[in-house]
């Protein structure tokens, strides 16, 4: 994915400013800034919420930048959501069977085709089973604890098969246990060729994770490289101390 | 000149719309349900004024207490109905409130049979004449209270810590209950505002047209979403510019073009186009 | 006899308003309360078709719930502009325009209604009451095996997913534009089959008839038997026909007790008699078989 010159302004506030990077297939890319930097704006771009103001974004070399969220959707970009949002009153397999129905719902095959077919369910448990969420399949979704609801919203985007997963600080509110278990998965979708863009704020994880990262902040990119790099980068440093932001170990 | 006449009409009738559309506003940003049973208290008001004054052949003491028993009442249907059924999903707050309004409107016409009641009063305020114009007493009387009321609300929500409280939950109501708000009853006064103030209204309006009746809310009250969706929902600014915007598309659109559609509907079309080109409002914020 | 029989005519034309409500805004949350105005399009288009056109009723039949449905599919389109809230607004003020049509059109008969619709002829006769009864039976069984096939496919869970949370649906690459239309066409089509049920029976109709507080029995049905499922709509269409036959000593209060009902129902039972996760109904879920399967494919 190329991201060209991307600038969105929301009447006179500029909440991302010319900022451009690419993703290169299979790779595990951390998008991190300060608060308020722009990047949850920026994975809306991408996602076809909002529109760019100036610049394009292109996807497997087709450009998207203004395309419907259903249609990005399909062409293969899953996301999850900053704050967890599964389909609070279903259970967690029918989370999951929703985009498993991704080939109908352009046409009226959606009226023939049933969520209850055996194809449909034993491809849902077996992406459950991954997120090791496979015994809670029958619970309402609102009901499991926060870091089950994160993994259940990984596993609902995965099942839409994408080349390219966003991830909207999935360790949000995970403790060091449940931090592992979701590094762990993520590192399997990503050694399974799918690429990942990942905004986090927990550097300890990010370090641990990240291939490559690109920093936001205030809506422009202010830095790019390896993790190494970026973190004795003066600028970053800046960025966060300059908000009495806590780095984590930057030699991790 | 007639525009001049025009321009009084469109201040009366947008004083009204004003006035029922602040309380219905500040219900709304706080609570975020379409409070429809708004247009019974509305009703309410007149019907407890005419009572009242029937008793003690007072105006201004039947539209005070008429005020303040709906403001309770209005408070009431929040602690006791509302409350309940806002854990739910957003559909059954808003049928509960189209419920309490049905049920509302049928009671009326119980109690007071479906008559169209009298409703005058005599008032102290001399007829302004100035030249080809004029000014009716009933109409200064609704500019009069509506400009005490509008400046009374500007201090009270700007000047005093209730009105802060109001605005901070509306605002966000967690964050406001995390610094010591006391969210309950924060919104049981919004709720009794609000309905102080639509009963007002409808006070006025019953005087004004010299009748009370048990469906006068309905149409009314439609207007008065009208002018928070044009407005800008939560936003009280917005409703009283909205309100007296509206009051002028109507009063000129028929009094000029003899407008082909009945008077009602220019309502119903602004509200259309204004949800389809700015959804938004004018003022109002965007909602997640 | 006779008179039950009406009482039957009246249940399946509800049931079949009710059903086509839930399809609207129990399925994919799309709060109407102006639904009458479908109800009334039916009933009028195809009145004033075979009265003031003299099309034949069968041809009529298929033709109002055409244009029925088209008419919802337009109708849809200010919800996709609209925050759900506001949707409610938009179809009471439709409602209004539609009655206020049908009042000062003198193709629809003004304020007078329209007289004289015929009824439907089979083999030659106009159907007396016992026949209209099974016909009337038989397209709200109809009704109800269609929209419950319906309710075990994809379609359904685009419904769900746009109910839930628009957003996330689109990420689903459900594109809640395309799907809220179908839900309002569909509902649609089912409301002017109901009208035109309505109007052939009754042989008569006035703008009165589908008015707001009309838009408002129904909803009070689909919320009184269950919001979201068929069980629920065909339990609060037969009770609210039948029960004010029982208690005619009410039927001056009936505004006040549909209120009543609406209010009580939604803060002891919000989700209906019947409704999923109403204590007078077990849990059960569209996917129960599959869980059954998953159950198996675990062991």
């Amino acid at each position: 994915m190329k991201i060209d010159r991307v600038t969105k302004h929301f009447g006179g506030l500029i909440a991302v400013n010319s900022v451009s990077f690419e993703i290169l297939k299979g790779e595990l890319l951390a998008l991190i800034g300060p608060n308020g930097a722009g990047k949850t704006t920026l994975f809306n771009l991408i996602t076809g919420v909002f529109k760019p103001s100036i610049g394009k974004i292109f996807f497997d070399g087709k450009e998207i930048s203004g395309k419907r969220t259903s249609q990005i959707a399909r062409m293969g970009i899953g996301r999850t959501f900053q704050i967890v949002r599964p389909f609070g009153k279903m259970t967690v397999l029918e989370n999951v069977l929703v985009p498993l129905g991704k080939s109908f719902y352009t046409n009226l095959s959606v009226f023939s085709h049933s969520p209850r077919e055996n194809s449909s369910i034993s491809k849902a448990m077996e992406l459950l089973k991954d997120a090791y969420l496979d015994d809670e399949f029958d619970k309402m979704a609102s009901y499991l604890p926060i870091g089950m609801q994160r993994r259940l919203e990984i596993a609902r985007a995965l099942a839409l098969e994408p080349k390219l997963l966003l991830l909207d600080e999935p360790a949000a509110g995970l403790n060091e246990k449940e931090s592992m278990q979701l590094k762990e998965y993520i590192e399997k979708i990503n050694s399974n060729g799918i690429s990942i863009l990942l905004i986090e704020h927990d550097m300890k994880f990010v370090m641990n994770i990240a291939k490559r990262i690109v920093v936001l902040d205030h809506g422009s990119k202010i830095a790019e490289g390896v993790p190494s790099e970026v973190a004795s980068n003066p600028q970053v440093i800046e960025a966060y101390l300059g908000r009495k932001h806590k780095k984590g170990d930057k030699n991790a | 000149m007639e525009f001049w006449q025009n321009s009084i009409n469109v201040l009366v009738l947008g004083s009204i719309y004003v006035l029922i559309a602040v309380g219905l506003s500040m219900i709304y940003g706080i609570l975020r349900v379409l409070h429809i049973a708004h247009a019974g208290i509305y009703t309410l008001g007149a019907f407890l004024s005419l009572s009242i004054m029937e008793v003690t052949g007072n105006f201004w003491i039947a539209l005070i207490l008429s005020a303040i028993i709906s403001g309770f009442l209005g408070a009431l249907m929040y602690r006791y109905v509302y409350k309940f059924v806002l854990k739910e999903e957003r559909i059954v707050p808003l049928i509960v409130s189209v419920g309490l309004f049905i049920t509302m409107q049928d009671l009326y016409r119980i109690i007071y049979g479906p008559y169209k009641y009298p409703f005058s009063i005599s008032i102290p305020i001399p007829y302004i004449r100035a030249g080809n114009f004029y000014i009716s007493p009933l109409q200064m009387l609704i500019l009069i209270i509506t400009g005490i009321i509008l400046i009374g609300l500007y201090f009270v929500l700007n000047k005093t810590r209730i009105g802060v409280g109001l605005k901070a939950c509306a605002n966000d109501s967690q964050m406001a209950a995390a610094v010591g708000v006391n969210t309950k009853l924060t919104i049981a006064l919004a709720f009794f505002m609000g309905s102080a103030l639509a009963a007002v209204a409808g006070t006025l309006v019953g005087v004004y047209d010299n009748s009370v009746y048990p469906t006068m809310g309905s149409t009314v009250s439609y207007k008065a979403f009208v002018v928070v969706v044009l407005g800008g929902f939560g936003s009280l600014k917005g409703s009283v510019i909205a309100g007296f915007l509206l009051a002028a598309a109507e009063v000129f659109l028929v009094a000029w073009k003899g407008f082909f559609l009945p008077r009602d509907a220019i309502g119903f079309l602004v509200m259309i186009l204004f949800l389809i080109f700015l959804p938004n409002g004018l003022f109002g914020r965007k909602e997640r | 006899m006779g008179y039950l029989m009406t009482l039957g005519i009246f249940a399946s034309i509800y049931t079949i308003l009710a059903i086509s409500l839930n399809i609207l805004t129990g399925y994919a949350g799309q709060v109407s309360l102006g639904h009458a105005a479908l109800f009334g399009i039916g009933a009028y288009v195809s009145a004033a078709l075979t009265v003031n056109l003299g099309f034949n009723y069968w041809t009529a039949l298929p033709l109002s719930i055409l244009i029925t449905a088209l008419v919802g599919a337009l109708l849809g389109l200010p919800s996709l502009r609209v925050h759900s809230d506001f949707l409610v607004l938009v179809t009471i003020g439709i409602n209004f325009v539609v009655v206020a049509l049908f009042k000062y059109t003198p193709f629809f008969g003004g304020p007078y209604g329209l007289l004289g619709i015929p009824r439907p002829s089979l083999f030659g006769e106009s159907m007396n009451t016992f026949e209209y009864f099974l016909y009337a039976v038989g397209w709200a069984t109809f009704t109800i095996l269609f929209v419950y096939w319906m309710s075990k496919k994809y379609i359904r869970v685009a419904f769900e997913a746009i109910k839930e949370d628009e957003e996330a649906a689109e990420a689903m690459t459900i594109s809640v534009a395309r799907f809220k239309i179908y839900a309002f066409t569909i509902s649609a089509a089912f409301a002017g089959l109901a009208g035109n049920l309505w109007a052939h029976y009754m042989g008569v109709i006035f703008p009165g008839n589908f008015s707001f507080s009309k838009s408002i029995e129904i909803m009070t049905m689909i919320v009184l038997g269950g919001i979201g499922t068929i069980r629920g709509a065909v339990l609060g269409a037969v009770l609210l026909i039948f029960l004010p036959e029982y208690l005619r000593f009410v039927s001056d209060y009936r505004m006040l007790i549909y209120g009543l009902i609406i209010v009580f129902t939604m803060i002891f039972i919000p989700s209906g008699l019947l409704g999923d996760r109403s204590i007078t109904w077990k849990w059960t879920r569209i996917f129960k078989k599959g869980d059954r399967v998953a159950k198996n494919n675990e062991n």
